[in-house]
């Protein structure tokens, strides 16, 4: 027993940084604090079920089960977009087609995708993951996984597109070429 | 692809990440309480063990060392890790010199392989389950939670895998191996650290135990080809295909036009190079091939052994020329892996 509490004490040392960033990603207004402790004591208390050599994508499917029944009790969901308006930084980005794209409509674009999509998206962008360990945090196969990552990445530009001509503050079509 | 496709995603939402914006995070206080609170919990349920397997592999080989170092240890046993650190961490014996040397052209070997591993046997089937054992090691493996770096010590992994993905995965640890007298020493006096770790058993119901690739490997080399490069993106170079084999050869049982059509795509990979026929660790005797490649952050040496009827025996990972900061003596072995059993089988029961 004390080597599971050696190992549990150096994976919660390790990770509790990955965890608290990943809560406040999803739900900004929730006590993150809260909500790591719940995802550590889970771990704590299925700590044979835990991964000894790579367990961050397994903490974060367990932060995404816990979130999930916070979030719904709380209903505290916010818009990336009302997020991103409410923060200072850099008005705008050049996309790699040679286009000028705002923070704000790539926020809007993001918001306007399917819950699915923006969590595949993520994890990715923000956590980093690779395919693999995006599919070990959303307990899916890695092939699978591999198609979801290339259709919700094409599904956000498709529309980008859409809110950059709505608004014309987009010069040109987004990712001429490059859509997949 | 897959590469390019994470790097277009993240470029274009990084900016966004909520995560960037001040927040008070935790203190090292409150994280400390935090962790006092959830220790303070009932401790977790104990897995399941199989120990009767570890006494028979202790009888085997382990427990004649253990019980050859407790005698003149006394109550070192007691008090855990003592010893300082060795300066250059254990690693495995090189297998020959020739895997250091520059090869040559691999085509002509790989693709007599190919033509024998067409005609050579079926594996033995006496049962539906993928039946698998592996032995292993590298330099990042933790034992019981402990970075083990006076004796390597190797990992033994058995699996059974259904049709269904229902299954069994055992892993076990090997006895310690020491390249030098001083090294056994060394980890005498540390306290014998993995001389006994635990063995995970671990059963799975259907649909759990779920592989990399969710089908069989086709038998075509142009669609295997394609196949492979699921997860292994082909960005990373000629070697991705070498792990993309070896990732396959840990999960499935391949049969003669399998192996065939993979020793056709590595015939095919540039810069694959054929170093010579050597003996793996578990005494058999193969063709080495090996790719350079850098993408570890280290130039690292991956090299694939594979026996005159295209059976894949070994893979082993070398650093050549640096050791970064890793603490070990170049040359240096820093993985393995030795395919030891492949066959379709009847679960045993437990």
């Amino acid at each position: 027993m004390e080597a599971a509490t050696e190992a549990f004490t150096r994976l919660f040392q390790r990770h509790y940084g990955d965890v608290e960033r990943f809560v406040r990603r999803r739900a900004p207004d929730v006590d993150a604090a809260d909500i790591v402790a719940e995802v550590f004591l889970v771990a704590w208390r299925r700590w044979k079920d835990v991964p000894r050599h790579h367990p961050l994508p397994w903490l974060y499917l367990v932060a995404r089960n816990v979130l999930a029944n916070e979030v719904r009790g709380l209903g505290r969901t916010r818009r990336l977009r009302d997020r991103i308006a409410s923060e200072p930084g850099p008005e705008a980005e050049v996309d790699h087609a040679d286009v000028v794209v705002s923070r704000l409509d790539v926020a809007a674009a993001f918001d306007r995708l399917p819950e699915a999509d923006q969590e595949i998206l993520r994890l990715v962008a923000w956590e980093g993951l690779s395919t693999r360990d995006v599919a070990a945090a959303l307990g899916a196969t890695v092939p699978a996984t591999g198609m979801r990552i290339i259709r919700a990445r094409r599904r956000l530009r498709a529309e980008i597109r859409q809110v950059g001509e709505s608004t014309e503050s987009i010069s040109a079509p987004i990712g001429k070429g490059t859509l997949r | 692809m897959i590469k390019n496709l994470d790097a277009d995603i993240q470029r274009l939402l990084a900016s966004l990440d909520p995560a960037r914006a001040p927040y008070p995070e935790a203190t090292p206080q409150q994280r400390a309480e935090t962790l006092n609170r959830i220790l303070a919990t009932a401790p977790p349920p104990t897995p399941r063990r199989a120990v009767t397997r570890r006494t028979l592999i202790l009888a085997g080989g382990a427990a004649a060392v253990i019980a050859g170092a407790a005698a003149g240890l006394g109550s070192v046993l007691v008090g855990g890790p003592t010893a300082p650190e060795p300066a250059h961490a254990a690693t495995p014996k090189l297998l020959d010199d020739r895997l250091l040397g520059p090869g040559q052209p691999a085509v002509d070997r790989l693709t007599q392989l190919a033509a024998a591993a067409r005609g050579s046997a079926a594996p033995p089937s006496t049962g539906e389950y993928a039946h698998l054992r592996t032995q292993s090691w590298s330099l990042s493996i933790r034992i019981d939670g402990h970075q083990v770096t006076s004796a390597v010590i190797p990992e033994i992994r058995e699996s059974w895998r259904a049709p269904d993905n229902s299954g069994r995965l055992i892993i076990s640890y090997g006895p310690p191996e020491f390249a030098t007298e001083e090294d056994r020493r060394t980890w005498e006096s540390q306290g014998l650290p993995g001389a006994q770790p635990d063995v995970e058993v671990t059963d799975f119901e259907p649909g759990q135990f779920v592989g990399m690739w969710p089908d069989q490997a086709p038998q075509d080399a142009d669609e295997l080809r394609q196949w492979l490069a699921v997860g292994h993106p082909v960005e990373n170079g000629p070697v991705e295909t070498l792990v993309a084999v070896t990732d396959l050869l840990r999960e499935q049982v391949v049969g003669p036009a399998v192996r065939a059509a993979l020793l056709e795509i590595l015939s095919e990979l540039p810069d694959i190079r054929y170093a010579g026929d050597v003996t793996d660790r578990a005494g058999r005797v193969g063709s080495a091939f090996f790719i350079d490649s850098d993408r570890s952050g280290l130039p690292t040496r991956y090299v694939l052994i594979v026996d005159s009827e295209g059976q894949f025996l070994s893979y082993e990972q070398i650093l050549t020329r640096t050791a970064g900061k890793l603490g070990v003596s170049i040359p240096a072995v820093i993985g393995y892996e030795m395919y030891l059993v492949a066959e379709f089988s009847e679960l045993p029961s437990r």
